[in-house]
C-alpha cells in the first residue's frame, strides 16, 4: 500500500536522502492540496456518521461531537447549521420537523441514499489518508 | 426552571443582511433558537447563572465565519423586492412572472375595486363571447359545403319556374345552376302511424352543386327528374335513423311518400340539411314541359356554383342578361318588372339574411356594453393610479424607467381582464340559452353551435385586447408623476386636471353609451307594448287548432275532399266538449302566405309591366268567421249554402275593399283569379285579421286578402287545398278532444297524419316571442350600462369630492351653507351625466336606425321614450352624486383644513 505514494519520477535517484525527502514532500503536497476538504470533510464525515444509524437534530449532532472527541471537536451554532443545510441541500442528508409532546419542535436529519455512498467514498478516503501518515510515520520500516 | 431568554430577537438581528425567503428564514431562526435554548437550559442546570449562560449560548453565533456570512453562501437567498421596477436582472419572462406576481398581490389587496373591475369585464367580455359564438355559427363558419364560397342563389325575389330553372341550366356560363322547391311537405305511411314531413324537390345536380355526398347510396342521376322516372327519394340521416331504425337495407326499399311509392335512392350524410334545418327527405324535382301548371309556375329559389375563375360580378351580370331573355319564354305574359333587379348572391349570405339584422344588432349593443365596461374599467385604474402616487413617484424616483412603470401597470390590467375574461365565459355558456330564443330557430347553423374552443379562444383574445385598452392610457399617465409633489403630498393632491379631464370625459363617454342602450330598450319596449296591445282580429280564447294532412289526390275529385271535411266537422262536433268546429287553409299569425294572383273588377293591369297583384287567399268554411269571431263589417259571411255548385263568392278584408274600393261598396264588386276566367262575387267584408304576423310585416306583394268558401277553393296549384287546420271551441281538456279526434281519423282515414296541435291563445303569444326576447336583452344591457355608469359618475364624483376636501373646508370655513356644498357635489355629477346624456342623445338618433326594422308602431325618435330615458339618467345623476354630497355638506371645516 506504501508504494502507492512512491512518486513515479526521479526513479533512478536511490540514495536514502532522496527517498525520505521525495516521501516527505509526497506527504506535504497531499496535505496541502486536500487540506480544505479534508477540513471540511472531517466534519461531515462526523455528522453523516452521527446520523447514519438514526435521525438525530442539531444539537445532539454538536453535543455528540464534542463528548465523543472528548472535547476536542467543538461544533458552533455559526458553523455546524450553516453545515448542515450545505448537507441537506446536497441531498446527503434530509431533515424534518418533529413535534413531541411537551417539548418545542425539533428539525431532525436523516441520512439520504445519497449520503450513505458520500459517507462510505469519504471513509475510504479517510483511511487511505491515514495509511499515508502510517507509512510515513513507519518510513524507517518501509 | 428559568424562563427562555428571546432568542429569535438575537437571530433576526444577525441575519438581518442575508435576505433569506421569509419562509425559510422563519425555519433557521425557530432552529437556531431551539438549539441555543438547549446550550442555555443545559448550562443553567449544570449551574451557571442565566445571564452567563445566555451570554455563553450567544456566543455560539459569534464564531467565525460569522452565521451571516455562512448561511449567505448556503442557503439560496430571496429575490430582491422590486424596490424599483426596472432592475434589468431578470429575462423578460421572469419580470412577467414577477410583475404578474406582484399584480395578484396588489389587487387581492383591493378586493372591492377588484371586484367592480372584474364583473364589470365579465359582463362585457361575456355577453360579447355568446354572441360571437352565434355570429361565428351563423354568418361567420363557412357553409358546411365544398368550396362553399364558390356558392350562390339568386337573390331573395329571385324564384324561377322550372322551365326558368332548366333554361338557366343550359344557358348559364358562369355557374352550374340547381333550384329546390322551398316548401314540401308529405306524408310518409305505411310505417304503422302516418308521419307528415318536411322535404324538398330538388334538381338532379343539386347535390353535385352544393359537393356533398351521401352516406348510403347515390345521389340522384341526370334524367331522373322526368316523369315516370322520378319515383326516387333521399331520405336524411334522422329519418333514416328515426322512422326507419337504421334500416341497413334501407337502399332499393320503396316507401310512401306522398301516396306515392318511391324508392329509396341514398340516405344524405348525417348533419346535412338543405334548405333548412326541418328537410328530412328529397325528391326529384317534377320538370315536365308538358305540365304547364307547374313547369312555369311552380316559383322556385335558385342556388349556383360558380364555375373556375369566374366571379360573382359576371355572374350577376349574366344572370341579369338571362332573366331578361326567360322573359320571352313564358307561355302567358310576364310583368316586365319581374326580371328587373335580378342578381346572385353568396349563400351563406343570402340564408342568413333572415338574422342578420338580429345578429347586427344584438353584436353592437354588447360591443357597447363592453365599451363602457372597458371605460369604467380604466376610470377605477385612473383613480387608483392617483392613489398609488406616491408607490410610482418613489418607485421612478430609485430608478425604475417608464417602461417598467407601465409594464407593471399594464400587466395589473391584464389579469383584471384575463379574470373578467374567465367569468365572461362562463356567462357566455349561460347566456347562449336566452340569446337563441331572441333568434329564429330555423336559421342555418343555430341548430350547431359548434365547440366551444373558438369561443375561449375569442373571450381570450377579447380579454388581452381589452385589458391592453383600458390599461394603456391610465398606465402610460401614471407611469410620469410629479415626483416631488407626489412624495411629498403622498398622492393626495397630486393628480393633475388632465387625469381629472380623462376621467370626467370616461364617463360622459360611459353616459352617452348608455344612454344609447337605454334609449334602445326603451324604443324596444314601447313597441313591445304597442304589439301587444294589437288586436289580431279574432278572438283566440277557447280556440284549440290542429292540422289535418291527407295526400292531395284526396281532392283528385274536389266533391271527395268537400265531403271528408263535411264528415269530420260533423263527426268533431259530436265530441263531447267541442262546442263549435271549423276548418281553414291557414291560421292567423302563421307566417304563411296561401297567395293567388288576381284581376281586380275596374283594375286593370298590363301584365308586359308588371305582375299581377297577390292576395292571400284563404279557404275556410262557413263557421270560420263566428267561430273566430272576426266580424263582418259589411255584407254577409260564408254560408253552407255557398257550395261547390253555387255561384263562386268571397269575403275580402276591411283593408282589401279600402285599398280597391274606398268610395263605395265592395259588395257586388269581382276579382278573378289570373288563370280562369270566373269573376268570384264580393259578398261581404271581415274585419282585418293579422294574417302573417303581429305586427303585420306580410310581403310587399301581398295586396289584400279574400276569404273563399271551402267548397269553391282553389289554391295557387289551382286545387282545393287537401291540408286544412281545424279550429275548435272546446271547452274541455284538449288532450281529451285531440285523442279522441286522432280515434276519429284512424277510423275516417288512417293514413292521414293529424298534427300541429296547438292553443290560438299559444299562438298568439309565440308571435310576440321574439320581440319580447330581445326587448329582455337590450333592457338587460341597458340596465348593466346604467349600473356601470351609475358606478363611474359616483367614483368620479366621489373621488373628486375627497380630493377637495380642504377646498371645502375653507367654503365651509368662510361661512359657505351646507346646501351650497351639497348642491355644488351634486352640481357635479349632474354636469357630467347630462353631457353625456347630451351626447347620447345625438348619437342615438343615429344608432337606433339599427333598430327601426324590429319597432312596431314607435319612431326612433319616440319622444316619449327620450324623457323617460332623460329623467332615468336624470335620476342616475341624483343617486350618484346623493352619498358624495352628503358627506361633503357633513365636512367639518376644522377636520378638513387639518387634513393633508
Amino acid at each position: 500500500m506504501c508504494a502507492a505514494f512512491r512518486p513515479p519520477f526521479f526513479p533512478h535517484q536511490r540514495s536514502l536522502t532522496y527517498r525520505a525527502f521525495l516521501r516527505l514532500y509526497t506527504l506535504l503536497r497531499y496535505i496541502v492540496v486536500q487540506n480544505l476538504e479534508l477540513k471540511k470533510g472531517s466534519a461531515e464525515l462526523m455528522i453523516l456518521s452521527l446520523v447514519e444509524d438514526q435521525p438525530r437534530h442539531g444539537y445532539d449532532i454538536g453535543r455528540l461531537i464534542e463528548q465523543r472527541s472528548g472535547g476536542t471537536v467543538k461544533f458552533r451554532v455559526a458553523s455546524l447549521y450553516p453545515l448542515l443545510y450545505r448537507m441537506e441541500q446536497r441531498g446527503w442528508i434530509h431533515g424534518r420537523w418533529v413535534e413531541k409532546a411537551g417539548q418545542r419542535r425539533r428539525r431532525y436529519y436523516q441520512l439520504t441514499k445519497e449520503g450513505r455512498h458520500v459517507l462510505a467514498a469519504q471513509r475510504r478516503g479517510w483511511l487511505e489518508f491515514v495509511q499515508a501518515i502510517n507509512c510515513i510515520a513507519g518510513l524507517e520500516n518501509a | 426552571m428559568p424562563e427562555d431568554p428571546d432568542w429569535k430577537t438575537e437571530i433576526v438581528q444577525r441575519l438581518a443582511r442575508v435576505n433569506l425567503p421569509p419562509a425559510r428564514e422563519a425555519e433557521i431562526i425557530d432552529e437556531l433558537a431551539g438549539h441555543l435554548n438547549d446550550d442555555y437550559q443545559r448550562l443553567v442546570a449544570s449551574g451557571a447563572k442565566e445571564e452567563e449562560a445566555r451570554e455563553i449560548a450567544l456566543e455560539g453565533l459569534n464564531d467565525r465565519p460569522q452565521i451571516a456570512e455562512a448561511l449567505r453562501k448556503v442557503v439560496r437567498t430571496a429575490p430582491r423586492e422590486p424596490i424599483a421596477l426596472g432592475t434589468p436582472r431578470l429575462s423578460l419572462t421572469g419580470t412577467f412572472w414577477r410583475d404578474l406576481r406582484y399584480a395578484m398581490r396588489i389587487l387581492r389587496r383591493s378586493p372591492g375595486f377588484t371586484a367592480l373591475a372584474v364583473i364589470s369585464l365579465a359582463l362585457g367580455i361575456g355577453g360579447n363571447a355568446a354572441m360571437f359564438r352565434i355570429l361565428n355559427a351563423v354568418l361567420i363558419r363557412p357553409l358546411p359545403y365544398a368550396d362553399s364560397d364558390r356558392l350562390v342563389r339568386a337573390d331573395h325575389s329571385g324564384y324561377y319556374p322550372p322551365g326558368g330553372l332548366v333554361d338557366l341550366q343550359r344557358e348559364s356560363r358562369t355557374m352550374e345552376v340547381a333550384g329546390y322547391s322551398p316548401g314540401l311537405e308529405l306524408n310518409l305511411t305505411g310505417l304503422g302511424e302516418p308521419w307528415r314531413l318536411r322535404g324538398s324537390a330538388v334538381s338532379g345536380n343539386l347535390f353535385h352543386v352544393l359537393g356533398v355526398g351521401v352516406e348510403l347510396g347515390r345521389t340522384f342521376r341526370p334524367g331522373e327528374e322526368e316523369t315516370g322516372r322520378d319515383n326516387l327519394v333521399i331520405l336524411s340521416h334522422e329519418l333514416w335513423q328515426g322512422q326507419f331504425r337504421g334500416d341497413p337495407g334501407i337502399i332499393g326499399r320503396v316507401v310512401m311518400l306522398g301516396g306515392t311509392g318511391r324508392e329509396v335512392v341514398g340516405v344524405a350524410a348525417r348533419g346535412f340539411a338543405f334548405p333548412d334545418a326541418a328537410t328530412r327527405f328529397w325528391i326529384p324535382l317534377h320538370l315536365d314541359p308538358r305540365d304547364r301548371t307547374t313547369y312555369w309556375e311552380g316559383y322556385m329559389p335558385v342556388i349556383g356554383r360558380l364555375r373556375d375563375g369566374v366571379s360573382l360580378i359576371q355572374a350577376q351580370h349574366e344572370i341579369a342578361t338571362l332573366s331578361l331573355h326567360m322573359l320571352r319564354l313564358f307561355p302567358y305574359t310576364m310583368g316586365r318588372d319581374w326580371a328587373a333587379n335580378m342578381t346572385v348572391v353568396p349563400l351563406q349570405e343570402s340564408l342568413t339574411s333572415n338574422i342578420r339584422p338580429e345578429l347586427v344588432v344584438l353584436q353592437c349593443a354588447v360591443a357597447l356594453v363592453l365599451l363602457i365596461a372597458c371605460a369604467n374599467v380604466a376610470g377605477l385604474l385612473l383613480a387608483r393610479a392617483t392613489a398609488r402616487q406616491k408607490e410610482i413617484a418613489l418607485r421612478v424616483a430609485v430608478g425604475a424607467s417608464r417602461a417598467r412603470i407601465v409594464q407593471q401597470l399594464l400587466t395589473e390590467s391584464l389579469v383584471l381582464a384575463l379574470a373578467g375574461g374567465s367569468f365572461g365565459i362562463a356567462l357566455a355558456f349561460a347566456a347562449n340559452a336566452v340569446l337563441e330564443t331572441a333568434l329564429p330557430a330555423t336559421s342555418n347553423g343555430m341548430a350547431n353551435l359548434g365547440s366551444g374552443w373558438q369561443v375561449l379562444a375569442y373571450a381570450g383574445a377579447l380579454s388581452l385586447l381589452t385589458g391592453m385598452t383600458f390599461g394603456l392610457v391610465p398606465a402610460l399617465i401614471a407611469s410620469r408623476p410629479d415626483l416631488a409633489l407626489a412624495i411629498k403630498t403622498g398622492g393626495q393632491r397630486a393628480a393633475g386636471a388632465a387625469r381629472a379631464r380623462l376621467r370626467s370625459a370616461l364617463i360622459v363617454g360611459e353616459v352617452a353609451l348608455a344612454v344609447v342602450l337605454t334609449i334602445g330598450a326603451g324604443l324596444l319596449i314601447r313597441s313591445l307594448w304597442k304589439l301587444t296591445q294589437v288586436s289580431p282580429g279574432f278572438q283566440p280564447q277557447h280556440v284549440l287548432t290542429l292540422r289535418v294532412s291527407p295526400e292531395q289526390s284526396l281532392c283528385g275529385q274536389r266533391s271527395a275532399c268537400i265531403a271528408f271535411y263535411d264528415e269530420l266537422l260533423r263527426r268533431v262536433r259530436e265530441i263531447p266538449g267541442v262546442e263549435d268546429d271549423a276548418a281553414a287553409n291557414t291560421l292567423p299569425l302563421s307566417a304563411e302566405i296561401p297567395a293567388s294572383s288576381v284581376k281586380v273588377e275596374g283594375f286593370p293591369y298590363v301584365p308586359a309591366e308588371r305582375a299581377a297583384p297577390m292576395f292571400w287567399a284563404g279557404a275556410v268554411t262557413p263557421d270560420y268567421f263566428r267561430l273566430m269571431g272576426i266580424s263582418i263589417l259589411q255584407g254577409r259571411a260564408l254560408e253552407p249554402s255557398d257550395s261547390e255548385s253555387a255561384a263562386p263568392v268571397i269575403v275580402v278584408s276591411a283593408a282589401t275593399a279600402r285599398r280597391y274600393w274606398p268610395h263605395e261598396s265592395p259588395i257586388g264588386k269581382h276579382v278573378q283569379l289570373v288563370w280562369e276566367d270566373r269573376w268570384w262575387t264580393v259578398v261581404g267584408v271581415a274585419a282585418d285579421v293579422r294574417q302573417f304576423d303581429l305586427a303585420d310585416h306580410s310581403p310587399d306583394y301581398i295586396r289584400g286578402a279574400m276569404y273563399m268558401p271551402y267548397a269553391q277553393a282553389e289554391d295557387s296549384d289551382r286545387q282545393l287545398p287537401a291540408v286544412m287546420t281545424l279550429v275548435l271551441h272546446t271547452n274541455s281538456e284538449p288532450t281529451y278532444v285531440v285523442s279522441r279526434i286522432r280515434d276519429l281519423m284512424r277510423q275516417m282515414n288512417p293514413s292521414v297524419p293529424v298534427d300541429e296541435i296547438r292553443s290560438m291563445v299559444s299562438l298568439v303569444n309565440e308571435s310576440t316571442q321574439q320581440p319580447r326576447s330581445m326587448m329582455w336583452l337590450f333592457v338587460s344591457f341597458a340596465a348593466v350600462a346604467l349600473l356601470l355608469a351609475a358606478v363611474g359618475a359616483y367614483g368620479v364624483v366621489s373621488y373628486t369630492t375627497a380630493q377637495r376636501t380642504f377646498e371645502l373646508g375653507v367654503r365651509v370655513a368662510l361661512g359657505a351653507r351646507r346646501r351650497n356644498i351639497f348642491g355644488l357635489v351634486l352640481g357635479q355629477s349632474l354636469r357630467l351625466v347630462l353631457a353625456g346624456l347630451a351626447l347620447g342623445l345625438g348619437a342615438s338618433l343615429a344608432l337606433t336606425r339599427l333598430l327601426a326594422t324590429f319597432l312596431y308602431g314607435t319612431a326612433t325618435s319616440d319622444a316619449l321614450t327620450l324623457v323617460t330615458v332623460c329623467g332615468v339618467l336624470v335620476a342616475v345623476a341624483l343617486a350618484a352624486g346623493f352619498v358624495p354630497a352628503r358627506r361633503a355638506a357633513n365636512i367639518d371645516p376644522v377636520v378638513a383644513l387639518r387634513a393633508d
